[in-house]
């Protein structure tokens, strides 16, 4: 009997505990295995049954854009800084909001425009700059949200802030929440998987942001590497066949067995499961990350960088793949945007890294289909400030952190296309309207998933937990 | 809202009509949904309020009618007696006992209308059927109120302690007390108990729970063949006392403590920490008692004459982590740092949730958001800031830990110091004595003296000059571009302009980045005498000015180097900075400068490390000066590593670091004629100094005595000279001494209490009430014989009255042992917690600790005793249906090993496991690319022995911990953990197949196999199964391990470069002496056991 087969049976058998362990449905384990809590204390208020309602997106694709681009250079037009480039920032206009520790102390703050012209683009109209000559070219499907707005002003904070909901370490990633609130469509793969920009410094990445916090740990991200071992400790050790595993899980497993007649333990069934799934990774891991088998007219679509697995390009293409798999939430990360000076030089190279690759993601997710039930998200931890950090000559300036105001664009499943939503002031510097905050936008993020973000809670510590904490409205205006 | 509805009588009607329906309804719903409640209509004969009724109001009715006065709605309030029964107006009562018919509350969870109906449809937190049916039949039955569980004080009821003696005396083996409590409940549940484990699974448990390693094969054959009664008692006792038992309490305790090598925030780079993880190995190998534990960690410091030991103890609350993200706002973090250490000692002691009353009231239990802070005033008085050092930075209050063999010289030049120190002050009070000294001493002429740099700022020229690294960071976009009075030392950035100066020209500068460096110049170390000054002339007032200095921080080093500036009353300063902000000393003076018009401001430096060998001068005259801060005792030359040409820190002119704080910002006005002295300047010589360049003759009347004792004993008097150069020397070399000793951050109190506010929504920045040090009230009043201190604390911690800590400890304990709590919740005893599964038992221990001196080997050693836990863990079909969780024991416990132990287990069945305890921590195998870049933290895999260190030594870095140890649900150690996950996923099957530790351990366990395991290849694979899982495999067992051998060695013999590439895996070597397909084929064997749950499981 081969193993695959084999492996078929203990499933049919035991149906029930095997896809609880395997990460699907795992609302409920808690209480059938502790029938004592349940009595009353853990009695679930939230409603076991998720998605609470028709999602619109089945899967998200997260571009984080790590370090904070600009919005001033990218998305936000702001004609009157080129008038009073140089002035000072009107107090008037700061109202003696909070800077950084890095401006706090600087006397004077140049207002300084973008380098580059901005031109509207597509049918809509959006506005974007030179920057982004191939993200110019799909606006009429993304909607541009210039209103986003954070609580923390330093990176560590902000990330941990937008990717968990709190500015502290301790708290599941949204990719953890939605694991743990969906599962998996995949059984071969995990259903969180991160990808990083190789080679790209600037601010660190820190694996709690895609950590699963209170939450099991089956929910934490599985970072999928460029290089040999695309998952860790996925490759068997030299000497030791894809045969000689098969071979010694057969015997594994029919221990296994033994061991469960002596102790009655329904738990190590599961663990024959989870042995069988690692096996299945084995293949279909290096399957789905080895590119090279895409054809000619999509590495081009992507950029020559789509050939170099783990740059961002072969990084975008691979989400593509593993959105294609059903995996739900495939988070990717560049660093790289933290231009506290030489801004004009680090931001092109930025965009030379990024721009035709994320707008070929939502080309291909189109073609084929797939920008119907997938989510694309772009942007980064906060936004930079309209005045320079440092001296602003002609040639060069800086920005420092911004969080009252920063652009991160959506696209795909559920949002209205050709959009773009909010609405700064003149200078770039405060909001006028539709302000959306980090807790709305991943409360509507959950929406599109056909998830109240009120009603997905873990207790933790007496207390339950929701990814927006106790804040968060689905911002309903940009729903399709 | 509406609330208080119709007639009463109506309502009876309404209600009995309602149920029906409802229930028709409901029962109806529930199959569909299959809601877990449908079969629980069946209600419990005696409904309690504790363990029925306050869960379910605590979970849907407190969040509006709870302790939160800011939440709450229509004025009703039912977590206390009084509201839950008092009258809200016009005769209506929330609860009539009794009476569920003329209970405002039965009206509102039983309405059919959406308005009434309790709680709000739309809110979430509808109640079930049976919840609803429970509520109504407690009010029948008298709705009988009970305080809190957790709040009562622990007691031991009279009868059960009679049943208890009874037993004792009629039970001489086996059954102890614990056993009584568990049976009771069996007996309640319809469960009997297990027999005995056998002898090899009872050690091998024990072995595992007591010491964290699997027992010894002798040990195993010992403890088998030892007919003695009391054989298992003398093996408890046996593994009590090792290292390993203590090493396996301190693994427990890392969770609680969130212990962690690094800093565990931006950059996360490593902290000195472990010291404190090896005392705390100390403590438990010594079994320090629990209440000490605890006291000597909340306020080791505290306690009269504190040992280095007790005061390293309280490294425990600074185990937190910090950020050396550069920029951030200092309050906040700092503010956090408080918090944590709140909250932790809120979980880790207390098993109570005090965070939820960081922004409020909490919501269910009776903690308000004043007493969080008041709480939180304990812990608020460190001389501490949000941003850190970046690397190794221990800051705040810390402990020197010199090794032994380093603290007798640093005592001797101490003491050396001292006795230097005493004869200058005889030579001093001889010289004072002679008569017509101070005659003499004003008639001699002093010159002014010569300086050591001198930067007269009269011109500047245009010079490009290249830089990037730090100090370009310092100017940012600006180029340093410019030369100053033709002297390529002093360059300039910005726009210093030109203009008419005291002297000459001088440079004004008026924006952030006119500033002037003067490169390779101005260091100093702190036993070096040194003196600087120059002319200015300020508009501005009520910010710090920096005038010159080399600690403005470029790199985020601890604001290591001196800084004289004005403060926020233009009044001069100047501090010297080892490492901010506890190793400084500082002095200011009493009076403000004039703005608009120029002063000469200079300060001297005798080079004795002492804020009194400090002195400030305005205009010429020595200043009245208050001492802010004397207490630097290391080096003040920054660790600068040249980058471009720039060999030491520039001191900066104008203004200082990166605008972080902590910096003295930026100068606004002119400054002229700079002089830096590389000795120390007397009183005399100063105002030479002033006067030559002033043009004016000198006031004698200036000067005191002690101004012309001074002069006269450092430039006339050989013997002081001698002296004051050999107390330079001596400090010199204790500085060098002090090179290599390390410190730790541990708690310290401020000389001065801060004081600490309630922050409105936890917000470091809204401040509102003040609070003083307190702790929550109806947990215990706080007696007024306690200081209200850390140690105050402590007291209220560990009284025999304080309801929460010894049975908060104990349940831990017993999660550690039985792998569940008495009560599920360790984290939370409060009213959203779990219930006790056995109140009683939990009583009793919590009482017995506490009266056995909180000895904490002797509550192990009573529960492993018990009958209970000596029980098989093998599950009959009775049990798995009646307790499939085994809450109520009717079985031994079962459980996957925690990380650690899996790791160790392969590491011990190998022979490979070095069994040393304490030191540094070590970095084993770890796959490539885990930590990320920036280069600085790479991951520098160990050799040699400390790749195969017991786990409890891994290196943890919070914000990437070893992926193996994350795989097997060991948290990241970011916060305080008291009960760890328990999952089952395809990456644990990863690790243990494909981990270098894991094949390595697999491989070297084959070679032992042969070596140690007989001739047979199933003598060979049973020696390695038992190494693995302490018993011997079975003949099924036997058979399959034998195929997978037979298998593998087919494959390593048809394919000899595979053989050779599993043999060759990890560092340790490959014994040529032994058969390589044999040795390949065993390893597979090997490798299977490791993946085998007899290896990973305890059982």
């Amino acid at each position: 009997m081969s193993g695959c087969n084999r492996y078929l049976k203990i499933r049919s058998r035991r149906d029930f505990l095997t896809q609880t362990a395997l990460g699907f449905g795992t609302l409920g384990l808690a209480s059938l295995l502790n029938p004592y809590k349940s009595y009353a204390a853990d009695a679930s208020v939230s409603s076991p049954a998720l998605p609470h309602f028709t999602p619109k997106a089945k899967r998200v694709i997260y571009l984080f854009q790590n370090g904070a681009p600009s919005q001033l250079e990218l998305f936000d037009y702001k004609p009157l800084l080129n008038k009073m480039v140089g002035q000072e920032l009107p107090e008037s206009v700061r109202k003696g909001q909070r800077l950084t520790g890095m401006t706090a102390g600087q006397t004077s703050f140049p207002l300084v425009p973008s380098f580059v012209p901005f031109k509207q683009h597509g049918q809509s109209g959006t506005w974007v700059s030179d920057l982004f000559p191939n993200q110019s070219r799909i606006v009429d499907e993304i909607c541009v949200i210039k209103t986003m707005h954070t609580d923390a002003i330093n990176h560590d904070p902000a990330a941990t802030f937008i990717q968990t909901g709190s500015q502290f370490p301790g708290r599941p990633a949204i990719g953890s929440w939605i694991d743990y609130g969906l599962g998996s469509d995949n059984e071969n793969l995990p259903a969180f998987i991160v990808l990083i920009s190789k080679d790209r410094y600037g601010q660190p990445l820190y694996s709690r942001l895609w950590g699963n916090g209170f939450l099991p740990s089956q929910h934490q991200g599985v970072e999928f590497r460029s290089g040999k071992d695309p998952v860790l400790y996925l490759n068997n050790p030299e000497g030791v066949s894809h045969e000689d595993r098969r071979a010694q899980l057969d015997i594994l497993g029919q221990l296994q067995q033994g061991q469960s007649q002596r102790y009655n333990d329904p738990e190590i069934e599961a663990r024959i499961a989870q042995y069988e799934m690692a096996f299945r990774m084995q293949t279909s891991v290096p399957e789905i990350t080895d590119t090279s088998n895409e054809p000619e007219y999509i590495h081009e679509l992507y950029g020559p960088e789509s050939k170099n697995p783990g740059t961002f390009a072969a990084n975008c293409l691979l989400a593509r793949r593993l959105a294609e798999k059903g995996v739900r939430f495939i988070q990717l990360y560049h660093r790289g945007w933290d231009q506290h000076d030489y801004l004009p030089k680090g931001i092109q190279r930025q965009c030379k890294d990024t721009d035709q690759a994320s707008a070929a993601l939502i080309t291909d997710l189109k073609q084929r289909g797939l920008l119907e039930d997938t989510l694309v998200i772009w942007g980064g931890e906060f936004g930079r400030t309209n005045y320079s950090q440092g001296e602003l000559t002609e040639t060069n300036y800086g920005r420092d952190h911004h969080p009252k105001c920063f652009t991160i664009w959506m696209a795909g499943a559920g949002v209205k296309k050709g959009m773009t939503y909010g609405r700064t002031d003149d200078f770039g510097y405060n909001i006028v309207e539709n302000p959306v905050h980090v807790h709305d936008f991943q409360a509507t993020l959950m929406h599109l998933l056909g998830i109240d973000h009120e009603r997905l809670s873990f207790k933790y510590q007496g207390r339950r937990f929701r990814l927006t904490d106790v804040h968060g409205h689905v911002v309903n205006d940009i729903l399709a | 809202m509406k609330h208080r509805g119709s007639h009463p009588k109506m309502k009876i009607k309404t209600i009995t009509f309602h149920t029906v329906l409802l229930t028709l309804f409901l029962v109806c719903r529930l199959c569909l949904a299959g809601d877990h409640h449908g079969s629980q209509v069946i209600l419990p004969d005696t409904i309690d309020f504790n363990f029925h009724i306050k869960p379910i109001l605590a979970d849907r009715c407190y969040k509006c009618h709870g302790p939160d006065d800011n939440a709450r709605e229509a004025e009703m309030r039912l977590d206390q007696k009084d509201g839950a029964f008092g009258d809200l107006g016009d005769g209506y009562f929330p609860i009539v006992p009794g009476k569920p018919e003329e209970s405002e509350i039965i009206w509102h969870i039983f309405s059919d209308d959406e308005d009434d109906l309790m709680p709000p449809p739309d809110s979430g937190y509808s109640l079930t059927v049976s919840e609803k049916e429970t509520i109504k039949k407690w009010i029948e039955q008298g709705a009988e109120w009970k305080d809190h569980w957790a709040f009562v004080p622990p007691q031991v009821r009279p009868s059960s302690l009679a049943e208890l003696q009874k037993k004792e005396l009629s039970n001489g083996k086996g059954e102890n007390r614990i056993d009584h409590f568990i049976v009771q409940k069996l007996q309640e549940h319809e469960l009997s108990p297990s027999s005995e484990a056998d002898k090899e699974h009872l050690i091998r448990r024990l072995s595992f729970d007591l010491t964290g390693l699997p027992p010894d094969l002798e040990h195993i054959d010992t403890f088998v063949t030892d007919d003695s009664p009391v054989a298992y008692e003398r093996l408890v006792d046996r593994l009590l006392a090792t290292d390993a038992h203590a090493e396996r309490m301190a693994m427990e305790w890392m969770d609680v403590a969130r212990y962690g090598d690094t800093q565990g925030m931006h950059a996360d780079r490593e902290r000195f920490h472990w010291p404190w993880r090896d005392w705390v190995i100390k403590a438990f190998k010594e079994n320090l008692a629990y209440d000490e534990f605890i006291t000597w960690q909340l306020a080791g410091d505290l306690l009269p004459n504190a040992t280095t030991e007790q005061k390293l103890a309280t490294a425990f609350h600074r185990n937190h982590p910090v950020s050396a993200e550069g920029g951030i706002v200092d309050e906040e973090f700092r503010v956090k740092y408080v918090q944590d250490r709140t909250n932790t000692t809120a979980t880790a002691f207390m098993g109570l949730t005090m965070e939820c009353a960081t922004c409020h009231d909490h919501k269910f239990d009776p903690v308000t958001q004043k007493e969080y802070y008041q709480l939180f005033a304990f812990f608020n008085n460190q001389m501490e800031i949000g941003m850190v050092a970046e690397g190794g930075g221990s800051s705040g209050p810390v402990l020197l830990l010199p090794e032994p063999d380093a603290e007798k010289p640093l005592t001797e030049l101490s003491q050396e110091i001292d006795r230097t120190l005493r004869q200058l002050e005889s030579t001093v009070s001889r010289i004072v004595a002679e008569k017509n000294f101070i005659e003499t001493a004003k008639s001699q002429i002093v010159q002014a003296p010569s300086a050591y740099a001198f930067f007269p700022f009269d011109c500047v020229l245009p010079k490009k000059i290249e830089v990037e690294g730090y100090i370009h960071r310092v100017v940012r976009n600006t180029p340093i571009d410019k030369i100053v009075d033709d002297n390529p030392v002093s360059v300039a950035s910005g726009e210093p302009r030109i203009v008419n100066g005291r002297i000459g020209n001088a440079l004004e500068f008026d924006k952030e980045y006119d500033l002037v460096f003067l490169r390779d110049t101005g260091t100093f170390e702190m036993n070096e005498p040194f003196s600087a000054g120059a002319w200015i002339r300020t508009d501005k007032e009520g910010v710090n000015q920096s005038i010159m200095g080399i600690s403005g921080d470029l790199t985020n080093q601890a604001w290591r180097g001196w800084d004289l500036f004005l403060d926020t009353q233009n009044r001069p300063s100047i501090r010297f900075i080892s490492f901010w902000p506890h190793n400084y000393m500082q002095i200011t003076a009493d009076i403000s400068i004039p703005t608009a018009s120029w002063h000469h401001i200079l300060f001297t430096y005798d080079g004795s490390g002492r804020a009194d060998g400090m002195n400030l001068y305005i205009n010429g005259k020595k200043q009245n000066c208050f001492t802010d801060y004397d207490h630097l005792y290391r080096t003040i030359v920054h660790p600068w590593k040249e980058q471009e040409g720039w060999k030491q820190k520039p001191v900066m002119v104008g203004r200082s670091g990166r605008f972080y704080t902590g910096d003295n910002g930026v100068f606004s006005g002119s400054i002229d004629h700079l002089k830096l002295f590389n000795r120390y300047l007397t009183t005399r010589e100063v105002a030479a100094l002033y006067h030559d360049e002033t043009e004016t003759p000198v006031n004698p009347d200036i000067f005191t005595d002690e101004d012309y004792v001074d002069h006269y004993l450092n430039h006339d008097d050989p013997g002081a000279q001698y002296l004051i150069k050999k107390l330079q020397d001596l400090t010199g070399r204790k500085l060098k001494l002090l090179e290599d000793v390390p410190e730790i951050m541990v708690m310290e109190e401020m000389p001065e209490t801060r004081k600490t506010f309630v922050l409105d929504r936890g917000q470091y920045n809204a401040p509102t009430d003040e609070v003083t040090p307190g702790t929550p009230e109806k947990v215990l009043p706080f007696r007024d014989e306690w200081p209200r201190n850390r140690l105050g604390l402590a007291h209220w911690l560990v009284d025999q009255q304080n309801p929460l800590t010894a049975r908060v400890a104990v349940n831990r304990y017993w999660q550690m042992i039985f792998g569940r709590g008495i009560v599920d919740t360790p984290e939370d005893f409060g009213i959203q917690g779990a219930l006790p599964s056995h109140p009683e038992l939990l009583d009793w221990l919590a009482v017995y600790f506490m009266e056995s001196g909180w000895n904490v080997r002797d509550l192990l050693r009573t529960m492993v005793t018990s009958n209970t836990y000596r029980q098989t863990s093998a599950t009959t079909k009775d049990h798995w249906e009646k307790d499939p969780g085994n809450i109520y024991l009717a079985r031994g416990a079962s459980d996957r090993l925690p990380a650690e132990m899996i790791r160790d287990n392969a590491l011990k069945a190998s022979g490979l496991l070095i069994q040393k305890v304490g030191g540094p921590s070590v970095k084993p195998y770890q796959p490539e690319g885990i930590w990320m870049k920036p280069s600085e933290s790479d991951y520098k895999q160990d050799s040699g022995e400390s790749l195969y260190r017991r786990s409890l030594y891994t290196y943890i870095r919070r914000s990437t911990p070893h992926p193996a140890m994350l795989a097997f649900d060991a948290p990241s150690r970011s916060v305080c953990v008291v009960k760890r996950e328990k999952t089952n996923t395809p990456l644990q099957a990863l690790v243990l197949l494909n981990d270098p530790q894991f094949v390595e351990s697999a491989r070297v366990l084959a070679q032992r196999m042969q070596f140690e395991g007989g001739e047979s290849v199933e003598s060979q694979v049973r020696y390695g199964f038992r190494l693995l899982c302490g018993r011997s495999p079975d003949s099924n067992e036997i058979r399959l391990l034998k195929k997978q051998y037979e298998i593998a060695l087919d494959k390593y013999k048809s394919d000899p470069v595979a053989a050779d590439e599993i043999l060759c895996l990890g560092a340790y070597p490959f014994d040529y002496r032994l058969d390589r397909f044999q040795t390949a084929a065993l390893t597979m064997v090997a490798s299977t056991v490791m993946n085998f749950d007899g290896a990973y499981m305890k059982r």
